[in-house]
């Protein structure tokens, strides 16, 4: 069966709108997840946070990168880069920055979903 | 300025200068280094201090730009892909040789660290970039570049021409700064001295 549906530039799984990744992308965070899961353990334990936002800015690269449009993913990716190497500069502003990075894709979760993101904020 | 050494035409403050204006580059540009000065950086490395000249360290150079790519998928340190990588291996039959205790004796790590530094100290007067790395897996490394048992990775020196986002020097201090005198003791662990005036 394929993966895609009629429209081919839009991918679907079971009906739903899919985000293509290409194989060596997939390889590549797969490597990066494993290896980084054997060097926490001797590194400081904010280098876990670190090592988690890199992999989801590398995710949300390559899901662009193999033609995803999506405004929302491109920023947030651009803001995961930018602010994951304040964990070296300025360790409280990449503390601050942790649960503003979950708020934004638990909106997003949220919108998909077909709740009212603003609604929920706190 | 006096030079250090008879016969030697360096200059103190120069060199200072040197040391105080590497800065570590994490992004490279894809531009050939020259295979003259690759060597004299490794040249560099031989002559770091090490304890009782054990040498028990070999370097790998790496300029396959595929093994590159590979060494860095397992290296969550690494951030992009430089033109070299000089991996700093501990051999383990020459500790066996030494007779060295594998991870109790520190001076293996610290000859780590003096190989490093020269490098970099040398690659930065050449005009190159440079990156320490130890986040990376051991074991992956291992595998990915087809180390035998008795090598053991320990570091990975990058090098290469800066990108044009990077930069691989700053300003240069030839004068001790304030953040020295809060990490010198004098004397006294504890006790702190006032920078020379000037």
């Amino acid at each position: 069966m394929s993966p895609h549906s009629d429209q081919a530039d839009h991918p679907a799984v079971n009906g739903k709108p899919a985000a293509m990744v290409g194989q060596d992308c997939v390889y590549e965070l797969l490597a990066h997840l494993v290896a980084s899961a054997e060097i926490c353990v001797v590194e400081p334990h904010y280098y876990g946070s670190f090592r988690l936002l890199d992999a989801a800015a590398k995710l949300s690269a390559a899901m662009l990168d193999c033609g995803l449009d999506d405004p929302w993913l491109s920023a947030l990716q651009a803001e995961l880069d930018r602010s994951k190497i304040l964990m070296m500069s300025d360790r409280p502003a990449f503390y601050s920055y942790l649960p503003q990075a979950s708020r934004r894709v638990a909106e997003r979760l949220s919108q998909a979903a077909g709740g009212h993101a603003e609604d929920m904020k706190p | 300025m006096t030079t250090a050494s008879p016969g030697l035409r360096v200059d103190p403050a120069e060199l200072l200068a040197l040391m105080s204006t590497r800065r570590v580059v994490r992004d490279f540009s894809q531009q050939h280094v020259d295979e003259s000065a690759l060597w004299m950086i490794l040249e560099a490395g031989r002559w770091a201090t090490c304890a009782s000249n054990n040498r028990v360290h070999r370097l790998l150079v790496v300029r396959d730009p595929q093994q590159i790519k590979l060494v860095t998928d397992m290296s969550p340190g690494i951030f992009t892909h430089p033109a070299v990588m000089v991996v700093i291996c501990t051999d383990l039959h020459a500790v066996a040789s030494a007779q060295l205790q594998l991870d109790a004796d520190r001076t293996i790590f610290m000859d780590v660290g003096t190989l490093m530094m020269n490098m970099m100290t040398q690659a930065h007067a050449l005009g190159l970039g440079t990156c320490p790395a130890t986040s990376f897996s051991q074991a992956g490394v291992e595998v990915v570049l087809g180390l035998p048992r008795h090598a053991r990775p320990e570091a990975i020196v990058q090098i290469g021409h800066p990108s044009a986002a990077g930069t691989c020097a700053a300003p240069p201090r030839t004068r001790p700064s304030p953040l020295l005198a809060e990490l010198v003791y004098w004397e006294r662990y504890g006790q702190t001295a006032p920078l020379p005036p000037g």
